[in-house]
């Protein structure tokens, strides 16, 4: 049954990754659509930094993690360099748990 | 294989962002370990399933001894949002082969999306870093499962590396800002994440991500109308020339945040 369940999700997931790839890779999508589609990632990405902060099974935040955030944020976006950006991220939220803050 | 070959720049890519999603690994493999399930039965949802947050909800609920459909449904609704990763990725599939189309679904996870969404490379190039970088974060992610639930917890929750996740999501998305309707998408697909957080199943994420695009797109139409309307107002102004309209005009694609 478990091995059933596993197998079903699987499935699942591969439809959900698969099938507007199947279905549209040879069709030209109307422009508003298309318009649309640029913004899936900056619009999901988001909202899941969001869902992995605040969502029903993150741990909580608080003022390091959002230090932590805004720091990494800036870096992100004076650098360009997303591991410059971890790094300060958690450097700065490392800072202050030692802190106490 | 010359430094800007698509595998080369791949690997780094993958390699570098693997390394966040260590800890979430880990501790997927440790809850694997502490359910009643079957070791190998557990570990199988790393390469059938492969996704963290859905192989850990249907593990918790499986383990809390929730009904096997629930799980299902709830993994399911989990995922739910890769419908947008296929939709936003299914233009750059119209030149690729019909092998490639069915294969690669299978290797869509978030990192996996987010590096190769925004990439300019030829068909033939993105296909190779694809496949290169999906095969580094699949092979990555079988181990580490597989470590965690060999070893057990081997970093203190208290270390808090669980956060490099979100900051590297963060990092991936301001990276890749650079248009006024990116920035109103990402901002509005995040707080409507944020309100919708309590609904079950990540759901809000999905929620976050609808608003979020329909966000972006409306600020998109806004700024063209606007800028088509300062146009024709200005020409109407303006007494006409013989020659054709100066060449340079704003484009409303361009705008820049910073």
């Amino acid at each position: 049954m478990t091995l059933l369940v596993i197998l079903l999700a699987g499935v699942g997931s591969y439809f959900f990754r698969g099938v507007f790839i199947l279905a549209l890779a040879d069709r030209t999508p109307p422009p508003v659509v298309a318009k649309a589609l640029r913004y899936v990632g900056p619009a999901v990405l988001s909202a899941l930094v969001a869902t992995d902060l605040w969502g029903p099974d993150a741990a909580a935040v608080g003022a390091p993690e959002l230090v932590g955030l805004v720091g990494a944020g800036l870096a992100a976006w004076r650098t360009r360099n997303l591991i410059v950006s971890v790094v300060v991220g958690m450097g700065l939220r490392s800072v202050l748990v030692v802190l106490g803050l | 294989m010359s430094a800007r070959s698509p595998t080369r720049r791949a690997l780094v890519a993958s390699v570098s962002l693997f390394v966040p999603a260590i800890p979430f690994g880990l501790v997927l493999g440790v809850a694997i370990g502490e359910s009643p399930i079957n070791n190998l039965l557990g570990w199988s949802t790393s390469s059938i399933i492969f996704g963290g947050a859905s192989q850990l909800t249907l593990i918790s609920i499986l383990a809390a001894g929730g009904a096997p459909f629930s799980a299902l449904a709830a993994a399911l609704a989990v995922n739910s949002r890769h419908l947008m990763y296929s939709a936003a990725l299914s233009q750059r599939f119209a030149d690729q082969p019909r092998w490639f189309r069915w294969c690669a679904p299978y290797l869509l996870i978030d990192q996996q999306f987010a590096i190769t969404e925004a990439l300019e490379d030829s068909a033939d190039d993105w296909r190779r870093f694809y496949l290169t970088s999906g095969l580094v974060f699949w092979t990555f992610w079988q181990t580490v499962v597989a470590l965690g639930l060999a070893l057990g917890p081997l970093v203190p929750h208290s270390w808090g590396l669980d956060f490099a996740v979100p900051l590297m999501f963060l990092g991936l998305v301001v990276v890749a800002l650079n248009r006024v309707p990116a920035v109103v998408a990402s901002l509005s697909g995040a707080a409507a994440a944020w309100v919708f957080g309590g609904l079950p199943n990540r759901l809000g994420l999905l929620v976050g991500g609808l608003v979020g695009v329909v966000a972006g797109t409306l600020a998109d139409r806004d700024r063209v109308d606007v800028v088509e309307e300062a146009e024709d107002l200005a020409a109407d102004a303006i007494p006409q020339h013989d020659h054709p309209a100066p060449a340079h005009r704003p484009d409303p694609d361009s705008g820049d945040v910073s």
